[in-house]
C-alpha cells in the first residue's frame, strides 16, 4: 500500500505538470506541499524551478511561505487523481484538510483537478459504449 | 470628506496592481458591482493594468449579499476562465464554492478592491507605500510566531484567551510572489489572523454585526455575550442571543459555533469613509464556524463574524495592541522604512475609528 501510493502519485502528478495548465501551476511560486496519509506513510510533492518531484518522507522545508502540509488518506488521494472526487469537495467534506496561509495551497488542488481530468478523458477514449454506460449505471 | 486628485486614484490603482501581482500575460477581469460604480476608480484600474502591457476586461452585475446570495450566473461562468479577477464591490465569499473551485481548481487569483471609493483609492490608505506595509506584517508575523498563548480584552467585556500554532494563522500582510496561481487577497490588505488552538475558553462581547448577514441591527448598545467553552460557543446573552443561535441552527453545521477564527488589524490608515475597516487596529473582529481556508483545524459550510472596538491583545502576557493601539508601529526599524516615503508620524500614527462609526462602507 505504501509503495503503491507514492508511485501513483509519482505517476498522476507528472502526468499533470506536462499539461499546459500543470505547468502555468508549476512555474507560479516554488512550494513544498507534505502530505500526512492516515493510513500510509508521509511524501511531498516539491514544486521548485518550474519542475516537480514526488518523494517519500518529510521534506526539509518548513517555512511558513515553504510548505503547506495536507491531512488525508490514500483512498482519498485515489479518488481525486480518478476524478470522482474533486479538490473541493474533498475539502469540504473533511477528507481533504490543509493547513495553508489564507486562501493558498493553490497549486496542489489545481494539479489534482488536472489529474482528476487526464483519467476521465483517458477512460472515455478508451472505454467501449457499454463501459461507459455500466459506469454511468453505478453513478 | 477628503479632497482627492486624479492622479492620486491612478496612484492607488497602481498600487493595487503591484499588489495583485499582475503581469503582461494574465487575463484580467474588473467585476464591478452596482453600489461601487465609480467612474473614477473603474478608469483608473484601467489605466493601471494597461499600463502593465495587458487589457483589463469589466463585468458590471448588481449587487448580491456576499453572505446570504447567489450570483449571477455570469459571474460563476467566467471566474474560472480568467487568471486575475479585481472584484470592485463585495459581494464575492471567498468561502463559498463557485468561488472555491475558481481559486482551487482552475487558480484565479481575486483581489477585493477594499478601497472601493475613489476617496479611498485616491488616499494614503490606497496609495500606502507597500514595502512599508509588508515591514509591518513581517514584524507581527514575527511577534506570533514567537508566541505561545493569546488573550483579548475589551471594554465591554471581551476576555477570552488560547494558544497559538506558528503555522495555523493567515491573512492580508505579506507580497504576494510571481504569478501565484488561485488565492485570494484583499486589498490594501491588513488583516491579522490566528486560529485558536486550544485551550481555548473566554468571553466575547460582541459589538457589531457585519451588514451582509441581515442582522436586526448591526450595532449594539449593549454587548452580545457569547461564552466560549473548550473551543465552542456554549452560550449566548443579550441583545441578538435569539437571532444568532437560528442562523447558526438554520445555516450552519455541526462546526458552526466552532470559535474559529481571530482577526486584527495592522494597517495604520485603514478606517476611511466608505470602507471596511476591519484592517484598522481599532477593530478586531472574531468568528464562528469556518477557518479551514486559513489552517483551521475543521471545515464549517458557514462562517459568522463578530466585531468589536479598541482591542487589546496580549501576547505571552505582553500588549501587541493596547485599547486599539498597535505598539510596533513605535519600531525604530519600521520608521527608518517610512521615512523613505515620507513622514513617519503621518504614515504610522493609527486613523481613528471610534464606536459606533460604520465600519462596512454601506
Amino acid at each position: 500500500m505504501y509503495e503503491t501510493i507514492i508511485e501513483e502519485a509519482k505517476s498522476i502528478f507528472a502526468r499533470a505538470a506536462e499539461t499546459v495548465e500543470g505547468r502555468y501551476a508549476l512555474e507560479g511560486h516554488d512550494e513544498d506541499y507534505q502530505f500526512k496519509l492516515k493510513d500510509a506513510h508521509s511524501f511531498y510533492v516539491s514544486i521548485q524551478g518550474g519542475k516537480l518531484i514526488v518523494a517519500s518522507g518529510d521534506t526539509p522545508k518548513t517555512g511558513y511561505f515553504e510548505c503547506t502540509y495536507i491531512e488525508t488518506d490514500s483512498q482519498t488521494l485515489r479518488e481525486l487523481f480518478s476524478g470522482k472526487l474533486r479538490p473541493v469537495e474533498a475539502i469540504e467534506q473533511r477528507r481533504f484538510n490543509m493547513l495553508i496561509r489564507m486562501y493558498e495551497g493553490c497549486q496542489i488542488t489545481i494539479l489534482l483537478r488536472i489529474c482528476g481530468e487526464l483519467i476521465r478523458k483517458s477512460f472515455l477514449e478508451r472505454a467501449t459504449t457499454d463501459q461507459i454506460l455500466a459506469t454511468v449505471n453505478k453513478l | 470628506m477628503e479632497l482627492i486628485k486624479q492622479s492620486e486614484i491612478l496612484d492607488g490603482a497602481r498600487n493595487l496592481v503591484r499588489y495583485a501581482g499582475i503581469r503582461a500575460e494574465n487575463s484580467v477581469l474588473l467585476l464591478v458591482t452596482d453600489k461601487f460604480d465609480f467612474p473614477e476608480v473603474v478608469n483608473a484600474l484601467n489605466e493601471a493594468v494597461g499600463e502593465v502591457g495587458t487589457d483589463l476586461s469589466i463585468l458590471k452585475v448588481k449587487t448580491w449579499s456576499r453572505a446570504l446570495g447567489v450570483p449571477p450566473k455570469v459571474v460563476e461562468a467566467v471566474l474560472p476562465a480568467v487568471d486575475v479577477v479585481i472584484l470592485q464591490g463585495r459581494s464575492l465569499n471567498a468561502q463559498s464554492r463557485y468561488e472555491q473551485q475558481a481559486m482551487y481548481e482552475y487558480g484565479t487569483n481575486i483581489t477585493v478592491n477594499m478601497a472601493r471609493t475613489p476617496e479611498a483609492l485616491g488616499s494614503e490608505y490606497g496609495r500606502f507605500p507597500l514595502e512599508l506595509f509588508y515591514a509591518i506584517g513581517q514584524k507581527m508575523l514575527e511577534r506570533v510566531q514567537r508566541a505561545k498563548r493569546l488573550r483579548l480584552t475589551t471594554k465591554a467585556g471581551t476576555d477570552i484567551s488560547m494558544n497559538i500554532h506558528p503555522r495555523r494563522l493567515g491573512g492580508y500582510f505579506y507580497p504576494v510572489r510571481k504569478g501565484w496561481p488561485g488565492g485570494s487577497k484583499a486589498f490594501p490588505g491588513g488583516e491579522f489572523g490566528i486560529y485558536p488552538e486550544d485551550p481555548c475558553d473566554g468571553v466575547i462581547a460582541v459589538e457589531c454585526f457585519q451588514p451582509d448577514v441581515s442582522p436586526p441591527q448591526s450595532i449594539l448598545e449593549t454587548p452580545l455575550m457569547i461564552t466560549v467553552k473548550d473551543h465552542w460557543a456554549v452560550k449566548f446573552e443579550g441583545p441578538l442571543s435569539d437571532w444568532l443561535q437560528d442562523q447558526l441552527a438554520r445555516r450552519g453545521d455541526e462546526y458552526a459555533r466552532l470559535f474559529c477564527e481571530v482577526m486584527w488589524g495592522i494597517h495604520p490608515r485603514a478606517g476611511i469613509q466608505g470602507c471596511r475597516a476591519a484592517a484598522n487596529p481599532n477593530i478586531l473582529h472574531c468568528a464562528l464556524g469556518n477557518f479551514q481556508y486559513a489552517g483551521g483545524r475543521y471545515y464549517s459550510k458557514m462562517q459568522l463574524p463578530l466585531f468589536m472596538w479598541q482591542p487589546t491583545i496580549t501576547l505571552d502576557d505582553e500588549p501587541v495592541i493596547l485599547d486599539g493601539q498597535l505598539l510596533l508601529l513605535e519600531d525604530r526599524d519600521l520608521r527608518k522604512v517610512a521615512a523613505r516615503y515620507g513622514d513617519p508620524d503621518q504614515l504610522l500614527t493609527i486613523r481613528p475609528v471610534p464606536k459606533g462609526k460604520n465600519i462596512f462602507g454601506e
